[in-house]
């Protein structure tokens, strides 16, 4: 049995994949759609029928993006912008939130009298399984979005640039503290590392204070345009 | 039919037009361009809307969300004071290249 409802929330969802169409847009399109099949099943059309033809003349969702595309050129850019800083702020948390995990367990096990070595195991296991959950709820939700071809959801070209910069980063990072290690006197050795890290601490809070104020002042814009909002 | 490249570069003067008689939103705009042109001109309907919102970039026309008669939300658009000025400007430039062709050609005789 057709269920048009069904149809039109499917053909929203397939819309919104187009990162040029604002919901504002797919409102707009949507009305459209819904108009030309009252009007085609007035015509003695069964609203399968409808549906099909209407969104036949609507056009293909790739297209219709494209053409927004060349409009919407700012929303674009800052929906990528936008989506860069979240994934920088969401990792960074994660990663505090994980760590701090497994410090709690390690320490756990130690006021529970486990030696060393089987509380610091504790704490890796535990961190090794927050992450292990992180990875299979991220599989499980893009399984859920199977319909996104892999290409379009990472192209290559990105994967290979992130991993190029996961190997040099690493690897200068290793680098530097070993270097670091050998050249500074041992007396003043903690000094300098207190430094770095704290340095380091500051410019990563300010990148995640700035970062979620721009999330939010970016969000309330980009939602501005949402077709919740008449003037 | 008209031909894509003819429908393209003849959809901004149509759709000033077609807003200089009055507000109208995406689905009327349309079903008008359809019927005055007998079904000749067949748009891509979805591509109707980005060229609206570059024209409402241009400040040639102004939009607004208002609620239509079945309760749902429908964008209405109209032209400003700079769209009026365009549209004159397209309407001589059309005449122009209409009156030279239909000199050429002589006029439709069923136009007549």
């Amino acid at each position: 049995m057709f269920d048009l409802e069904r149809a039109i929330h499917d053909w929203k969802q397939r819309g919104q994949r187009a990162e040029s169409v604002t919901r504002a847009d797919i409102g707009e399109l949507e009305e459209h759609l819904r108009e030309s099949i009252a009007g085609l099943v007035n015509k003695d059309l069964t609203e399968e029928e409808a549906f099909l033809v209407a969104s036949i003349r609507l056009g293909e969702h790739a297209a219709l993006g494209e053409e927004y595309g060349k409009v919407n050129g700012v929303t674009v850019w800052s929906r990528r912008v936008l989506w860069m800083v979240f994934g920088y702020v969401g990792g960074i948390a994660l990663a505090s939130a994980i760590s701090g995990f497994c410090m709690c367990i390690g320490t756990l096990s130690a006021y529970l009298g486990y030696a060393g070595t089987p509380a610091g195991l504790a704490g890796v296991i535990a961190g090794l399984a927050s992450w292990a959950t992180v990875v299979a709820l991220l599989y499980l939700r893009t399984r859920q979005n199977d319909a996104t071809p892999r290409s379009e959801f990472v192209s290559t070209g990105w994967l290979v640039a992130v991993v190029v910069l996961m190997v040099t980063g690493t690897g200068a990072r290793l680098v530097a503290s070993n270097v670091h290690a050998q050249m500074v006197p041992m007396d003043q050795y903690g000094t300098s590392v207190w430094w770095t890290s704290m340095g380091g601490l500051a410019i990563q809070c300010s990148i995640m204070l700035v970062g979620t104020g721009l999330i939010l002042t970016t969000r309330a814009r980009l939602s501005h345009q949402s077709i919740l909002s008449v003037d | 039919m008209v031909s894509k490249e003819l429908i393209a570069a003849s959809t901004r003067p149509l759709v000033l037009a077609v807003l200089s008689k009055g507000e109208s939103y995406g689905y009327a705009i349309i079903l008008r361009v359809r019927d005055l042109s007998g079904g000749e001109l067949e748009w891509s309907e979805g591509m109707l809307y980005p060229v609206l919102h570059r024209l409402e970039q241009q400040k040639l026309i102004v939009s607004r969300w208002s609620e239509s008669e079945n309760g749902r939300k429908r964008k209405y658009y109209r032209l400003s004071a700079a769209g009026t000025r365009a549209m004159q400007s397209e309407r001589q430039q059309w005449f122009a290249v209409h009156e030279t062709l239909a000199t050429l050609w002589g006029a439709n005789p069923c136009l007549t």
